[in-house]
């Protein structure tokens, strides 16, 4: 025995070694292969031989492993690479799933070719975005989100000016929401940027909701926005602070409001007036 | 922003992290999946979420994930084919979980313990509560707030073929 036999004899019992049948249903075989995805994970595909014919599907799993990577194959780099591969395997793809069809002798063929594709398809991961810090209002609606059942993304209101706004969210009660905008910024001239816009839209919507309607939550603590431009929101707004995070929960799911405007922490200090 | 094994640590730590899912699952559906995710409320403020997917055709495989940044902190593959690259170790057609290292990545997994069997036939509604409910559990993930179990929205076939349409 050469070493070359040797070694094709190891690399075959290995390859046997994975390789695993189930029966599913009344018509299907649930095929486990023997390669991997770049997760250690293995493809498994379905079969269904129907007399002289036989179809072989991943039943949807590589999109689904796609879709929860973050890669959306109907735009872009993604979907022109998917195609390709699509072709160059020949495979179809219908209703989300990926098909190929044979004689019921090339079933060995067909599912190996099968689990192939499947794994080159899955290497289209990397074309995922690079996830990023999220700005602070998406990190205030996720935050809401784990809190609240009823949270509306960027809901719209209109002034007595005639000016629409987005908001940040409307949360809680859908017959009386709670309309949150968030206010951030690196530096003072950004964030007095923010003081000013959340002014004018809690100042412009006044009188169509009520003050504990109206919450403006700050990034970070409030010590870092300047005592007097918070004093400008407290009179149309209640004013939190991502540092006192539970105090917005109590604020929105509160059947009275608090009597102060300012919802801080224990440890927060802020002087506002005089 | 990438996962990193601090940020793993921190939400992995029970006292601290203070895990809670508050909010009943939201179902969406495409073609071949069914998949709930919501944020899950945690005391770094972190936007961190939990997912469930069901594959249609092959209703008896299911992943449940604890995800941020794009990364997942740990994935449960309940009826999952696996071989760790660390130690060999390999599942077929069973449950194992994934978790998430700088090291490996996603590609190390465990046997988990407490995770109720799912069948390959006949799966029902009830087995789906069971495993996120148990992910959750050994997550360190307690239920609390508004969280009450919302079933997925789907026509569970006993089990699928290729194509899809399922069997009776």
């Amino acid at each position: 025995m050469t070493i070359c036999d040797e070694t094709v004899a190891a690399a075959v019992a290995d390859i046997s070694e994975g390789w695993s049948c189930l029966p599913v249903g009344d018509d299907a075989l649930l095929v486990t292969g023997s390669s991997h995805y770049a997760d250690g994970d293995t493809p498994e595909v379905l079969v269904r031989i129907d007399g002289a014919e036989v179809t072989v599907s991943d039943g949807g799993e590589t999109l689904a492993r796609l879709d929860l990577a973050g890669v959306n194959i109907e735009t872009g780099r993604a979907r022109q690479m998917w195609q390709s591969l699509i072709r160059a395997h020949g495979l179809e793809f219908a209703d989300g799933r990926l098909l190929v069809h044979g004689a019921a002798e090339e079933v060995g063929t067909l599912v190996v070719l099968m689990t192939e594709a499947m794994i080159n398809l899955d290497g289209l991961r990397l074309l995922a975005p690079a996830p990023k810090q999220p700005p602070f209002a998406e990190r205030l609606v996720t935050f809401l989100q784990a809190e609240f059942e009823s949270v509306e993304e960027r809901p719209e209101l209109r002034g007595r000016s005639g000016s629409s706004y987005r908001l940040t969210a409307a949360v809680g009660r859908e017959d009386r929401p709670v309309y949150v905008q968030a206010l951030a910024g690196n530096t003072q001239p950004a964030r007095i940027r923010a003081v000013e816009h959340g002014f004018t839209v809690f100042s412009d919507v006044n009188g169509s909701l009520a003050p504990q309607q109206k919450l403006i939550v700050l990034d970070g603590t409030v010590e870092q926005w300047t005592p007097g431009r918070l004093a400008l929101l407290e009179q149309v707004a209640y004013v939190g602070s991502w540092n006192a995070r539970d105090r917005l929960v109590g604020f929105i799911g509160a059947d009275a409001p608090p009597g102060s405007r300012l919802l801080l922490d224990d440890g927060e200090q802020l002087q506002t007036a005089g | 922003m990438v996962l990193t094994d601090q940020v793993v640590a921190a939400i992995m730590d029970a006292p601290t992290a203070k895990l809670e899912l508050r909010v009943p699952l939201v179902w969406s559906s495409r073609d071949t999946t069914v998949r709930a995710e919501v944020a899950v409320h945690n005391a770094h403020g972190l936007p961190l979420r939990l997912g469930m997917q069901i594959l249609l055709d092959k209703p008896w495989k299911i992943s449940v994930y604890l995800m941020i940044y794009g990364g997942q902190v740990r994935r449960l593959d309940v009826n999952g084919s696996h071989r760790n690259r660390t130690d060999g170790e390999r599942w077929v057609r069973r449950t194992h979980k994934h978790r998430f290292s700088e090291a490996h990545q996603d590609a190390e997994a465990y046997t988990p313990s407490d995770i109720p069997a799912v069948p390959f036939q006949n799966v029902a509604v009830e087995d789906y509560r069971q495993v996120l409910e148990a992910f959750c559990d050994e997550c360190a993930i307690t239920l609390g707030g508004s969280y009450a179990w919302q079933a997925p929205t789907m026509n569970l076939p006993a089990a699928a073929g290729p194509g899809g349409g399922g069997g009776s």
